[in-house]
């Protein structure tokens, strides 16, 4: 690090990197872009905890830092990779919102997590308050993608982005006793993504399409 | 102990992936779940020891929800052996879309049911929050597989609809345990131990905003798993098309498990003194899944989907009872072993009836006194212990929700039994339609009913009558200590 | 810089601009050049063109009115005016009051407005469409120009463009700096945008079909067209400029002001070869996705307005 740019100039950095990342996501139209977008995404937020590291990291958190750098940032992504190889190149449907009208909702949400961040009082951990609104934005933008897209694939990318917000928010609670449990839940995710990766499989299989418009036979 | 009840069906799962024979696997499975159950029961006569750091230690809650589940994994392994002798493996026709299907591989549905009851027993057995939601989440990870066990497009489209919603709630009650953590925490960088007991003698100190937060995102983190209206959608879908013995074990099992994950929270919003918030947003939730419930129930022609509106609207029953007081909570902890047993076994007959008349139209389904008696008349009993009916254990149960809704004024209680009633007719109409009446042409007169096939259900039933009838102290005390947790 | 020759500084960074802005042009050809591996045009293009159209004399079509001649010269005053109150650098500007970022943004206004009725004026039925699309887009981009002018006069606390782009206080830069450096994108998207770049518009088909300026003065001729062009080659300057003030914090201890000067400089030249850069890897749009630039520019000021909250 320079003397211009502190670490804490890297920390913002980075999470500025991670709001331009979500924006991009919810205005990306083709499912590749998404997939890069999201493997940086992950990149990202693997250097997050060495960057919230107060004084010089020691060796123990670079490479837990690094495990969740290489499950975030290469394994998922290669996952869904897999994923997107194994469907038909097919026209997208449109979204039920548009591209542009994502990314201004995206906006929204995260001057709304902000001014949630500011409500609910100053936590007691600062770094907390720091993080809290691109974490939540980035939540939000999830439930964006997963709610406003219409097709399954896509929903997934909703779900890995909700799970980043959440991977953000608990990344400044992270110590030493406590990774085995960020490992485990890493863990959990990584196996969500695969067991729904198969069902997407099946899905194309089974109707020729991964529209969700084509499967919506059950219903009241 | 504890380590042997998790690491037991765990290790029976993996074993189950390699046995290439359907016989030694099934035998397997059963026994598996006996002596699960039988260990369940020891875990009464003999306090077992909490090991890692008091993560795993099993209270009078977390022992309930262990017994239960055990019991109903037991009854539903020895029901799924019959069943899964009569699933061949070929292809065979849709009834429904009249597409052709398969089935999954034995091994793996079997595999699956083992992890299932393994993750449910960690939800169970822990005190440590964070194992808690790995658990939880888990569940849904391996039920999945169990939903997809026909593979036809409708129990695909569930099973997609079913990981997908969720993941996300459960995704958001991570989010929820995360400002949990924030909002107990007093100073900078020392973060709080994710242990209840911890966290409950920090829980005085505890910032109100964030805990609000927190306790929101709890809710509906788990209420979606629980099936908790508006976040519900999935239940209905992944209940019907499910084979019949997963339907039991996802409502007599699964449900417990995430209302556990609710119940945590509760205990923490008591401790912290803020149990008028916690109880307002509760009952608010439990009142719209009645009402949710009710307004799907009548005139519902799915008997499968009508029992799992019944789910929603007894967990609706659960959420309500746990925000309404003591007295209620206790009842409505009650009331989820009666709800568990009860549904378990009709879920397990509806798999009878599926198997004799390949409908799950309750309006194509007539004449079962005639076709097929043991199956209806537990079938009838079953529909009137469900909707609270006097000798069973629900109706007790129910009775005291009610005493503790009256302490909140005359309204809600009105409200309360006025759903009940609306939903005691709509469930009713179709079940005698479908008891009463001829034999229809081409379904087989033959009166013969497998034991195995109604016998699991019958015994389920003799337990929620007993309970209704007789309370022994040891099981009153549980209750009564379980409902003080929530200390309103 | 001596002391008695302060007052003339603004005017030095006024002859500097008249006479490099024909550069940019040149500049962004020869890297469009460079990386498509030709030869390319002569880096002085512009001017020789300049000189080549004075020279020549007019021609006017006989249904096209006064409107059609005032055009270039009101749109060079116009680029003339707005040269005089941004400031160079911290050179400062001729003119400086509160407020004056709305007088510029009037004046581009004003330019396109005689500019279009200009192209209007023809009677041209080529010449009508692109005003149309001209009028389109500069409606759609000139709230997103303002609201980042404003964001930029309400960091700093005042509002006159002397101030708030010559005088950012370099404390004030380390420790905002992802807000400059955004709002700086989005002026790089507007400016790909306002003066018809790629992936907006392409200055360089030849099918007018798809063109938006350049389709509009097809029937200038002579000097007329001299003048266009200079005054869009001001443009270009200008807004290479706003970016450059943005980007550089003012002048410290460090750096006096004449290394400031040559600094904005250099920056603008290289604003200018980023420009070439984005034409040579990126396609012109369609018409109809042209409006998501401009969403991106928005989200970006929206983003840089939002990480002033606290």
């Amino acid at each position: 690090m320079t003397s211009i740019l502190s670490t804490a100039d890297g920390l913002n950095a980075a999470l500025g990197l991670i709001i331009i990342t979500d924006l991009a996501l919810l205005g990306a139209e083709r499912q590749r872009l998404s997939i890069r977008l999201i493997a940086n995404q992950g990149v990202l937020l693997g250097l997050v905890p060495v960057l919230a590291y107060n004084g010089t990291p020691d060796m123990y958190l670079i490479a837990v830092s690094a495990i969740f750098l290489i499950i975030k940032g290469v394994i998922l992504p290669l996952l869904l990779r897999r994923t997107h190889r194994q469907l038909p190149s097919q026209q997208l449907p449109k979204p039920y919102l548009g591209y542009s009208a994502c990314a201004l909702l995206g906006i929204i949400g995260f001057a709304l997590s902000l001014w949630i961040g500011g409500r609910l009082g100053i936590a007691a951990n600062p770094l907390f308050s720091q993080v809290f609104p691109i974490g939540m934005a980035t939540i939000f933008t999830g439930l964006l993608l997963i709610v406003s897209r219409k097709e399954v694939l896509s929903q997934l990318f909703g779900y890995l982005v909700l799970e980043n917000g959440i991977f953000l928010l608990g990344a400044p609670m992270a110590e030493q006793e406590s990774f085995w449990l960020e490992l485990s839940i890493l863990l959990d995710i990584m196996v969500a993504v695969f067991v729904m990766g198969i069902a997407i499989h099946h899905i194309n299989r089974a109707f020729h399409s991964t529209y969700v418009d084509h499967i919506a036979s059950l219903k009241d | 102990m504890i380590l042997a009840l998790l690491c037991l069906p765990f290790a029976a799962a993996l074993a189950s992936w390699f046995i290439p024979a359907h016989g030694p696997r099934r035998v397997l499975l059963a026994l598996t779940a006996g002596v699960e159950m039988l260990l369940a029961f020891a875990c009464w006569m003999v306090e077992p020891t909490p090991f890692f750091g008091g993560a795993f230690y099993l209270d009078a809650m977390g022992r309930l929800v262990l017994t239960l589940t055990t019991i109903l994994f037991f009854a539903a392994s020895l029901y799924g052996i019959v069943y899964l002798k009569g699933e061949d493996s070929g292809v065979r026709k849709d009834f429904v879309q009249g597409l052709h299907f398969s089935n999954a591989p034995e091994a793996t549905f079997t595999a699956c049911l083992l992890l299932f009851l393994s993750t449910a027993v960690l939800v169970a057995v822990t005190r440590h929050l964070g194992i808690l939601w790995v658990g939880i989440e888990s569940t849904t990870l391996v039920s999945a597989p169990l939903i997809y066990f026909h593979r036809h497009r409708r129990s695909l489209e569930a099973t997609w609809k079913y990981l997908m919603i969720c993941s996300v709630g459960i995704a958001l009650a991570l989010v929820g345990n995360i400002l949990l953590d924030i909002s107990m925490q007093s100073d900078a960088g020392h973060g709080a131990s994710m242990i209840l007991d911890a966290m409950l003698e920090r829980a005085e100190n505890v910032h109100h905003g964030w805990f609000k937060a927190a306790f929101v995102f709890l809710l509906i983190g788990y209420g979606t798993k629980m099936g908790i209206a508006p976040m519900h959608t999935w239940l209905p879908d992944a209940h019907s098309e499910a084979p019949s013995v997963v339907s039991a074990l996802l409502s007599g099992a699964l449900l417990n498990c995430a209302f556990l994950g609710i119940y945590r929270a509760c205990e923490i919003s008591a401790a912290a003194g803020l149990g008028d918030f916690s109880g307002q947003l509760l009952m608010a939730f439990g009142f719209f899944s009645m009402v949710t419930a009710a307004l799907f129930i009548v005139g519902q022609g799915d008997f499968k989907r009508m029992l799992a509106y019944s789910s929603v609207e007894h967990m609706g029953i659960l959420i309500l009872a746990l925000g309404a007081g003591f007295e209620a909570a206790r009842g409505g902890i009650m009331h989820m072993a009666g709800h568990s047993l009860v549904k378990a076994a009709l879920f397990l007959l509806a798999g009878n009836i599926l198997a004799r008349y390949h409908t799950k139209s309750s309006h194509d389904v007539i004449g079962m006194r005639r076709t097929m008696p043991f199956t209806a008349f537990l079938w009838m009993a079953g529909i009137l212990a469900i909707c609270g009916s006097p000798p069973f254990s629900i109706f007790m149960s129910e009775l005291s929700v009610l005493q503790g809704l009256l302490r909140h004024g005359i309204f809600p209680a009105m409200a309360y039994l006025l759903l009940l009633g609306v939903i005691f007719a709509g469930m009713l109409t179709p079940v005698l339609r479908m008891c009463a009446g001829k034999a229809p042409h081409g379904i087989a007169l033959d009166r013969k009913e497998a034991a195995v096939s109604v016998l699991p259900s019958a015994c389920l039933f003799g337990l929620a009558l007993a309970l209704g009838l007789y309370m022994p102290e040891w099981l009153d005390t549980v209750l009564t200590a379980a409902a003080a947790a929530t200390g309103m | 810089m001596t002391a008695p020759l302060a007052p003339l500084a603004p005017l030095v960074g006024c002859v500097l601009s008249l006479l490099f802005a024909p550069l940019l042009p040149g500049i962004i050809n020869r890297v469009k050049a460079w990386v498509g591996g030709r030869q390319g045009r002569p880096l002085l293009q512009l001017y020789y063109d300049l000189f080549k159209l004075l020279k020549k004399s007019a021609v006017y079509s006989r249904h096209s009115g006064w409107m059609f001649r005032l055009a270039p010269v009101a749109g060079l005053a116009a680029a003339l005016m707005a040269l005089a109150v941004l400031p160079f650098g911290a050179l400062g500007s001729l003119v400086s009051f509160p407020g004056d970022f709305i007088f510029l943004a009037g004046l581009f206004a004003l330019a396109r407005f005689t500019l279009i009725l200009a192209a209007l004026d023809t009677g041209s039925a080529f010449e009508g469409m692109g005003a149309a699309r001209e009028a389109m887009f500069s409606a759609l981009g000139e709230p997103i120009f303002l609201f980042c002018l404003m964001i930029l006069g309400y960091r700093s606390g005042m509002y006159s463009l002397a101030l708030m782009l010559g005088d950012i206080k370099p404390v004030v830069w380390t420790a905002d700096w992802p807000f400059f450096l955004m709002l700086a994108f989005a002026f790089f998207l507007i400016l790909l945008l306002e003066n018809c770049r790629i992936p907006a518009d392409d200055p360089n088909t030849h099918l007018e079909l798809t063109m938006i300026h350049e389709v509009m003065i097809l029937d200038h001729s002579g000097p007329d067209l001299a003048l266009l062009e200079y005054a869009s080659a001001l443009k270009l300057w200008i807004f290479s400029l706003i970016i450059a003030g943005v980007l550089l914090p003012g002048p410290g201890e460090s750096l006096p002001v004449a290394g400031h000067a040559a600094l904005t400089l250099l920056i603008v030249f290289t604003v200018a070869a980023l420009v070439g850069l984005v034409e040579s890897v990126i396609a012109r749009f369609r018409m109809e996705r042209v409006p998501q630039i401009l969403s991106l520019a928005g989200s970006f000021v929206c983003l840089a307005a939002l990480s002033l909250w606290s």
